[in-house]
């Protein structure tokens, strides 16, 4: 079921040919290039800072980082399917030290406005955008209500669509204990929705 | 049901067998199962419609949120994002990149507020109260120098002619005829005594006043610089605040 879905509907798919070129040129220095990538990806590092920190303002200075840091590391850069984890592995890693720094704590179920206005959307309608947006606003705030290793797992397994073998790498744990947690965290995810839902639906 | 377990877990799970084991590796099973066992409490109370609908809305739920999930894969940054990090990854000569730092340093709000506590910080560290500090140097110069050269000179030209009386007393109680050596000695030493003082007075008495009438200077550009609070005088009735007529 999960895995259907997953990669089902990943938006951006980047060719794999066109990507390697990609990445050499930013190891080479190619400016444009480093433009071309920041385009590309800057979409879904800030969706995965959004997803550590929780607000809009934080999740700017937090992906800037990310950015400036593949920057300065871009001679190592990994070339292949092992690209994107380990992107994200550094992206995380600067999510952790920025949390650290500034001691954020995302608050349980608080919803940022900006959310009602993702205009990322492509849908026809200015009505079928409208539902669109509450929708997404509404996972998100279900998303924040779970545990941080939920989150966690849910983001970078079902948002972001990295293998069990990756996230289990990235956060240090066993294989199956991601599958497992994946599991109970969807679930879970479910039974927060629903509620919001409910919420929403007698407010 | 879209989430439907396999035969054989379903069969071993209706028959209340244990599936832990496979559980662990079967995520379709496992959801189906979580599904089952909230709603076994009313499947035990034979309302099996509720039951059937409960567990049709938490696994349809499931997979409409499986789907739904990849759409969070994008935010949108805002404007200027992209900017803002190439700005921050762009080879600039160091002089540009400290030239764009000193222009957002300054094209900052606050920066007129801190620039003047600072300026003020400074102002106070070096000058102190200038004024009052010059007006109090000025008078305790004078006071100074009256006390220690005049003071000095008084005290000796006294301590003279006391010695002198003496000496001449004890030079007339001798027997008469020229005076005697001692006094002659003590003459001259009264005179060159008192050449070595009226020195001391010229060196010294143009200095303090040259050092005084400086202070004094200093002072009253300082007063015209920053007037000060007058303090309030003997003669000038008390401020009593005065109600505006209505």
């Amino acid at each position: 079921m999960g895995e259907r879905a997953i990669t089902a509907a990943r938006p951006h798919p980047v060719d794999a040919a066109e990507l390697s070129s990609l990445i050499e040129a930013c190891r080479a220095g190619d400016a444009l290039a480093w433009e071309t990538f920041v385009r590309q990806y800057q979409g879904r590092l800030f969706a995965l800072a959004y997803s550590y920190v929780g607000n809009r303002e934080d999740a700017r200075d937090l992906a800037q980082e990310i950015f400036v840091k593949l920057y300065e590391v871009r001679v190592q850069w990994v070339a292949g399917d092992e690209f994107l984890p380990w992107v994200f592995r550094v992206a995380r890693n600067r999510s952790i030290d920025f949390l650290r720094r500034r001691k954020v704590r995302t608050p349980a179920l608080a919803v940022d406005e900006h959310d009602l206005a993702d205009l990322a959307d492509q849908s026809p309608s200015a009505e079928a955008q409208s539902i669109t947006a509450d929708r997404r606003s509404l996972l998100r705030a279900a998303l924040r209500s779970l545990s941080a290793i939920n989150r966690e797992i849910v983001v970078l397994r079902d948002v972001h669509g990295l293998s069990i073998q990756h996230v289990a790498s990235m956060l240090g744990i066993p294989a199956g204990t991601v599958k497992s947690r994946a599991s109970r965290a969807r679930v879970e995810l479910a039974e927060r929705v629903l509620a919001l839902t409910r919420d929403r639906g007698e407010a | 049901m879209s989430a439907n377990a396999c035969d054989l877990c379903r069969a071993r799970i209706l028959a209340d067998e244990p599936v832990a084991a496979h559980l662990e590796d079967c995520a379709d099973c496992r959801a189906w199962h979580e599904a089952y066992r909230a709603g076994v409490e009313v499947w035990r109370g034979e309302e099996i419609d509720a039951f059937a609908d409960g567990v049709l809305v938490r696994t349809s739920m499931l997979d409409a949120l499986i789907a739904e999930l990849p759409s969070l894969v994008e935010m949108d940054p805002g404007p200027g994002f992209t900017e803002r990090v190439l700005l921050h990854t762009s080879k600039k000569p160091a002089t540009a990149i400290w030239r764009d730092r000193w222009l957002a340093l300054v094209r900052r709000p606050r920066f007129a507020w801190e620039a003047a506590y600072v300026a003020t910080l400074c102002w106070v560290l070096i000058f102190g109260n200038p004024v009052a500090a010059l007006e109090w140097g000025t008078s305790r110069v004078s006071a100074i120098a009256r006390e220690r050269v005049t003071g000095t000179v008084s005290r000796i030209q006294a301590d003279l002619d006391t010695w002198q009386v003496r000496l001449v007393l004890d030079s007339s109680a001798e027997a008469g005829g020229d005076a005697p050596p001692a006094t002659r000695v003590a003459g001259a030493l009264e005179r060159a005594w008192r050449a070595g003082s009226a020195w001391i007075g010229r060196i010294f008495t143009p200095i303090v006043e040259a050092l005084t009438e400086a202070f004094k200077q200093m002072a009253e550009w300082f007063s015209g610089a920053a007037p000060q609070a007058r303090p309030p005088s003997d003669t000038e009735p008390a401020g009593t605040p005065v109600r505006s007529p209505q």
